[in-house]
């Protein structure tokens, strides 16, 4: 006990110690940065893809027949059915995304889809929940040609 | 040898030896920030080149079309003077000209340097030019028909 005294009121090495802090401080704010810049892109990666799957969706879907008279017309139960099937082949493991609705209209041709995305962090090995954010992603299409 | 003498005596003296201890450590942790700043920049500089491969990648998706004239533009508006040497590959298989099929995937390789100065002593920085490569991956969105 005694020497747990004197070491407590001991001042050397006090700057050492304010040092090695320092450093951590400065470690783990960069660390932290860096986290969230890399939540941000898979973010930005998860909505890109559905994105595409949606556009992919529609632009498939259009109806030909109809085009050549300029009149636009979208299968909407087809690319409905397409954009699940992209989104199962393109969609990496990582993310987890739950669909809560896939609206669309035949002319004019759109398809809306709104839904949630998660994926986990690194804070999640230290008792963190995941990541989730709400998704709205639309694609129309007035190609004629 | 009264020189000599009088070096021992100031080694051998402990006052101040907080404050030689405290110099010594703020120019250590001077350093190291120096350091992770430098570190911290060249991170950046790959994400914003990393941003404006996407940007690039995006485009062509969304028009089905690699347009060089399209992405010099671009790379032109979004490049910020710290890059240089910016390089833009395109690997896809084209379906007629400069057209992207349907879901047919590319790959967009970005490459660059950034050049870090070490020390400026007057006209002639020591300077390192560190790369950045960043390849980035896309699909066509436009239905070509044939």
């Amino acid at each position: 006990m005694e020497i747990v005294k004197k070491l407590l009121r001991d001042r050397t090495g006090g700057i050492s110690i304010i040092f090695i802090g320092l450093v951590f401080v400065l470690l783990l704010i960069s660390f932290l940065i860096m986290e969230m810049g890399t939540a941000y892109e898979n973010y930005y990666d998860a909505e890109t893809i559905l994105l595409r799957c949606c556009n992919s969706a529609v632009e498939k879907n259009m109806s030909d027949a109809y085009r050549a008279d300029n009149i636009l017309y979208l299968d909407v139960t087809a690319a409905t059915a397409d954009f699940r099937s992209y989104l199962a082949s393109n969609m990496p493991d990582k993310y987890t995304i739950k669909i809560k609705n896939i609206t669309g209209t035949g002319t004019p041709p759109a398809l809306t889809v709104t839904g949630t995305v998660t994926f986990s962090t690194l804070f999640k090995e230290y008792g963190f929940d995941d990541v989730s954010f709400d998704f709205t992603v639309k694609s129309t299409n007035y190609r004629t040609e | 040898m009264a020189v000599v003498n009088k070096v021992r005596y100031l080694l051998r003296q402990k006052r101040g030896d907080e404050a030689v201890s405290f110099l010594m450590t703020t120019a250590m942790l001077v350093l190291i920030f120096a350091v992770l700043v430098s570190a911290m920049v060249y991170i950046m500089q790959y994400y914003n080149a990393s941003y404006l491969c996407r940007r690039v990648v995006r485009s062509i998706e969304i028009t089905g079309v690699y347009d060089e004239a399209e992405t010099k533009n671009i790379v032109d508006k979004m490049k910020n003077s710290d890059m240089e040497d910016i390089g833009v590959q395109v690997d896809a298989v084209y379906f007629s000209g400069n057209k992207i099929q349907l879901r047919q995937t590319f790959n967009v390789i970005l490459t660059s340097s950034y050049k870090i100065t070490l020390l400026e002593l007057g006209k002639n920085p020591v300077s390192m030019n560190l790369p950045i490569r960043v390849k980035v991956a896309g699909m066509s969105e436009v239905y070509w028909k044939s």
